[in-house]
């Protein structure tokens, strides 16, 4: 199952995974628009997307929309075709696809993907073969006795919501109490049902929060409408945000409240802006529309320098000296920040940028790279940088993308060879059914990075235990990295309950509280532990060596209760 | 505008309900919901670190009906749900161990007139789990309607025979035990040792944590003891089981433990025993805690920030009984004994003493009740350290 032919690369599994979704970059658009001749006169491309050797597209005019589907025939040629029946479609837009098909007559469909490839934007999200989140596999099924082999449940992340406009802004939730109330509000993290569920960091800038707290008698006297007015109108009077951020949740969308006219009023007359995502509606374009009126404040014009790039995916001031550092690496100078950062306005040299260069893409999805695009700039989306490799990778495509000569190799961090000497004493197990080692064992699908690749590399010796309903082989240890790796079948709880008794020092899980790894003693560990970078690396290893050490009870583990 | 002091949360309906559920061996709840309802029983996990309403690896105790393929509950709304919702019913009343299936609604669920009730209603079947429905306030009850409430259902459910009281037997109806950890724990030995040392036996407690069989024994009863968290349900429970309602006030403190004890010993012809008992172990917990009151609680300012009517009010008499100043009358610029809960923050620069639903900062291994005369004792003990604690820090 398990892809093991290189000797440096994290293991892969070769099961048929959903093709990671690729949008096309500058350089891929303008190439796109040329080799189809131009798009028809009056309809422009979009959404132009690589699904694995498969192109999709959209040609759009005004309301009007035909999706074209481009693959390869069996001489190799490019083959168009039209997403969906165009039998009731005017036959005008049928006449699209032979446009089309004609100006693509003599390219060939590999020379295409690879120019399209040079640059194309890498997703990792619900469109793009990411795995199944936690919302799909543990909140919506009630009985999770019959899976007792699971231990992944990755959690889709939507960092759209933690952007800063770096200004003083206000948030209103539209919302009832029993809504507002729905989890704990206190930061006790150590309690959560999931690890790493906390409340989230404050953003930067000064923040107020309010809720309308819809009660029975607003309801029954239709009043949620004009509670949204009221709230809406103080909060833009009094606070004068720089922005407000209005949620509104199930309740009011039900009965049937907009905000609109309230939003056009208090953006003509108070001029602040309002930001509102839906319980009902995509809140993706509502985003790329903000940043796209940030972008437009911005003094993004005039002269470009190539070597001066806005760095976007930022998660801690850790990462974003890293992050710069490895830039320096390609002589490039970090101008801007973008993500969760947008206050443009306290980069002064923002305007000479010339690319947006993603440092971790994972789990901003939703705000589609078009508003930099749109605004001439180049984008670098790729793997995040994490471990040697990763960062080995990233340099690598960035230098591609952005014309430049990469770097033989990132200097490695002071430390890291005395760390992998304390790392390959411990064993870090993963276990769940076939579907749960692949994604920990392969990059991209759902954290952007491969576990097991990781902990290799660190030096750790990684079991996979993989659940089997049958007889299954063993995989013997194996050198992977710089640590070693091997497989080990299980079929059934008390299996699964003999494996983590011994030889086992750490095991991955999204639970925080795991009953079968406390029933042993062991401490659990998840994707959140990674960070990006060469110093994110040594901290990750670090980490996950003091969570070794920690097993509770090194004398008395017999009388750990069983778990239920 | 958001409030951050320690007490700024309304807590609503469905918390109540979790509560009482988690407080019920052998009960599922089903909620006409979406998967919020999963989320917010988070709350319940993270208060009781041995709650039963969300096991990673078993069958959740809270089940919410939307579980549809479309993500977006509100529009599923507008499909007939019926069937999908009856097959919810069918799984949960089949688990083994399910004694206890209620039914409630989650706010926006309650205006589009779904015949949850109905459903519940038909899946109640002789030799099958108590099965009853909670009339939801969801959208403007708050979490003590929603453990009366289901209190009440159960009252009005179960099987609770007239003419089977015991001389000397009592029942308790209205105890708010929101956790299964060692403070309630606490809280019920003292309460059945006071009610022993009046020569009663207590033959059933609601809520306490059993299930069916501890809260039908209520029928062996011939007197209910009526708390204040489920009026309704003590006076079903006595009107069906023709036992003598006695409607009693939270025992916290020296003066209202008293008066609690004078009231069950009138209902039971003991008085003159409550008095001996009530001076005797009065006595014995000034004696314990005169040195930690005098030295150290005595004179400080106190402030009390609950949503919980009788807990608020017993704790005012209990500032009283302490010398802690709740009014006007404190310094000003003096920091406060702060009794609240800490469901939205923790004060450990205030002097707070963790009071009220929830608890997320205090897990205690050891028993630590809160009423009753042991339950005094502890409130001392947590008082005077989080003064001196907070005296340390500050020097």
């Amino acid at each position: 199952m398990f892809d093991q032919t290189s000797k440096n690369d994290p293991p892969r599994c070769n099961d048929s995974a959903p093709a990671a979704r690729r949008r096309l970059g500058r350089e891929g658009l303008l190439y796109f628009n040329a080799v189809i001749g131009g798009p028809p006169l009056g309809w422009s491309v979009e959404n132009a997307v690589l699904r694995g050797r498969a192109i999709d597209f959209s040609l759009v005019r005004k309301s009007r929309r035909a999706e074209l589907h481009l693959s390869r025939d069996s001489a190799g040629r490019i083959k168009a075709s039209a997403r969906g029946d165009l039998s009731g479609l005017p036959e005008e837009e049928r006449g699209l696809l032979d446009e089309v098909a004609s100006a693509l007559a003599g390219t060939a469909f590999a020379e295409l993907l690879a120019r399209l490839n040079r640059d194309a934007l890498l997703y990792c999200d619900a469109d793009g073969g990411s795995a199944p989140s936690r919302y799909e596999s543990y909140y919506r099924a009630v009985d999770h006795g019959p899976r007792w082999w699971k231990f992944v449940y990755p959690e889709a992340r939507f960092l759209e919501q933690e952007v800063s406009f770096g200004a003083r802004y206000a948030q209103i939730s539209h919302a009832t109490l029993e809504c507002n109330l729905n989890n704990p509000r206190l930061e006790v993290a150590s309690l959560r049902f999931f690890a790493g569920d906390e409340r989230p960091a404050a953003k930067e800038g000064r923040y107020s929060y309010t809720d309308t707290d819809i009660g029975e008698a607003d309801v029954v006297g239709g009043r949620t409408q004009e509670l949204l007015g009221r709230a809406l109108e103080r909060v833009a009077r009094e606070e004068k945000p720089a922005f407000i951020h209005l949620k509104t949740t199930c309740l009011p969308e039900l009965v049937g409240d907009t905000p609109l006219p309230f939003i056009a009023r208090i953006e003509r007359e108070h001029g602040v802006p309002v930001l509102w995502t839906s319980k009902t509606h995509d809140s993706g374009p509502v985003y790329e529309g903000m940043v796209a009126r940030l972008l437009a404040s911005a003094p993004l014009s005039g002269s470009r320098d190539p070597k001066a790039v806005i760095l976007a995916g930022l998660s801690s001031e850790e990462t974003r000296a890293e992050a710069a550092a490895l830039c320096g690496l390609l002589g490039l100078r970090v101008v801007g920040e973008a993500f969760p950062n947008l206050d443009f306005a306290a980069f002064p040299e923002i305007g000479s940028a010339a690319a947006v260069v993603w440092y971790d893409p994972v789990g901003w999805a939703k705000i589609s790279d078009d508003v930099f695009l749109r605004r001439g700039l180049k984008v670098v989306r790729w793997h995040p940088p994490y471990g040697a490799a990763g960062a080995r990778s990233w340099l690598a495509r960035v230098a591609a993308v952005l014309g430049l000569q990469a770097p033989a190799e990132a200097p490695a961090p002071d430390g890291l060879a005395e760390l992998i000497g304390a790392c390959r004493e411990r064993t870090v197990a993963l276990a769940g059914d076939p579907a749960d080692i692949e994604l920990l064992t392969s990059r991209g699908r759902a954290f952007g990075f491969s576990v097991a690749g990781l902990l290799c590399e660190l030096g750790f010796n990684v079991r996979c235990l993989v659940r089997s309903p049958g007889p299954a082989p063993r995989r013997a240890r194996a050198p992977r990295g710089a640590g070693t790796i091997e497989f080990e079948p299980f079929s059934t709880r008390a299996a699964l309950d003999r494996l983590l008794s011994k030889g086992t020092d750490l095991v991955f899980t999204h639970f925080n509280h795991d009953p079968r790894l406390e029933a042993r003693g062991l401490r659990g560990f998840n994707d959140r532990v990674f960070e990006p970078g060469l110093g994110g690396m040594l901290r990750t290893g670090r980490t996950l060596l003091a969570r070794c050490a920690a097993r509770p009870f090194p004398r008395h583990r017999a009388h750990l209760a069983a778990s239920s | 505008m958001k409030d951050e002091s320690p007490c700024a949360s309304r807590l609503p309906f469905l918390n109540g309900v979790y509560i009482a559920v988690d407080a019920l061996a052998g009960a599922y709840l089903i909620v006409d919901g979406p998967y919020c309802v999963f989320t917010k029983a988070e709350m319940q996990y993270c208060h009781n670190l041995r709650s039963r309403l969300l096991p990673p690896l078993g069958h959740r105790r809270v089940v919410h009906t939307g579980q549809v393929s479309d993500r977006e509950e509100v529009k599923s709304l507008s499909t007939d749900r019926t069937a999908l919702v009856d097959g919810i019913f069918a799984s949960v009343c089949a688990q083994p161990d399910a004694g206890i299936v209620l039914s409630t609604t989650f706010d926006f669920h309650e205006l589009v007139g779904f015949p949850l009730k109905e459903l519940t209603r038909r899946h109640a079947r002789p030799g099958g789990p108590l099965v009853r429905h909670i009339p939801s306030r969801s959208l403007g009850g708050t979490w003590l309607e929603g453990y009366a409430r289901t209190c009440a259902a159960l009252a009005e459910g179960l099987s609770l025979r007239p003419g089977r009281g015991r001389k000397d037997a009592v029942a308790l109806v209205g105890y708010l035990r929101d956790r299964d950890e060692p403070d309630h724990a606490g809280n019920l030995r003292e309460l059945k040792r006071l009610l022993k040392a009046l020569g009663l036996t207590v033959e059933s407690v609601w809520l306490s944590g059993g299930g069916r069989a501890e809260l039908e024994a209520a029928e062996r009863a011939s007197l209910v003891i009526s708390l204040p968290y489920a009026r309704e349900a003590a006076r079903l429970v006595a009107k069906r089981t023709g036992a003598k309602l006695c409607e009693a006030e939270l025992p916290l403190g020296l003066s209202a433990t008293e008066r609690f004890l004078l009231k069950v010993a009138s209902a039971t012809g003991r008085r003159a025993r409550a008095i001996r008992l009530a001076a005797a172990e009065s006595r014995e917990a000034v004696r314990d805690t005169q040195a930690h009151v005098q030295r150290v609680v005595a004179g400080r300012g106190a402030v009390i920030l609950q949503e919980d009517p009788a807990l608020e009010s017993a704790l005012r008499e209990l500032c009283a009984e302490l010398g802690l100043l709740t009014g006007g009358e404190a310094p000003d610029d003096a920091p406060r004994v702060c009794f609240a809960p800490t469901g939205d923050a923790f004060g450990a620069e205030l002097m707070h003493v963790p009071m009220g639903y929830p608890n997320y900062v205090e897990h205690p291994v050891c028993e630590r009740p809160f009423l009753g005369y042991t339950g005094f004792r502890h409130l001392v003990d947590r008082v005077a350290s989080a003064i001196l604690r907070r005296e340390a820090s500050a020097a």
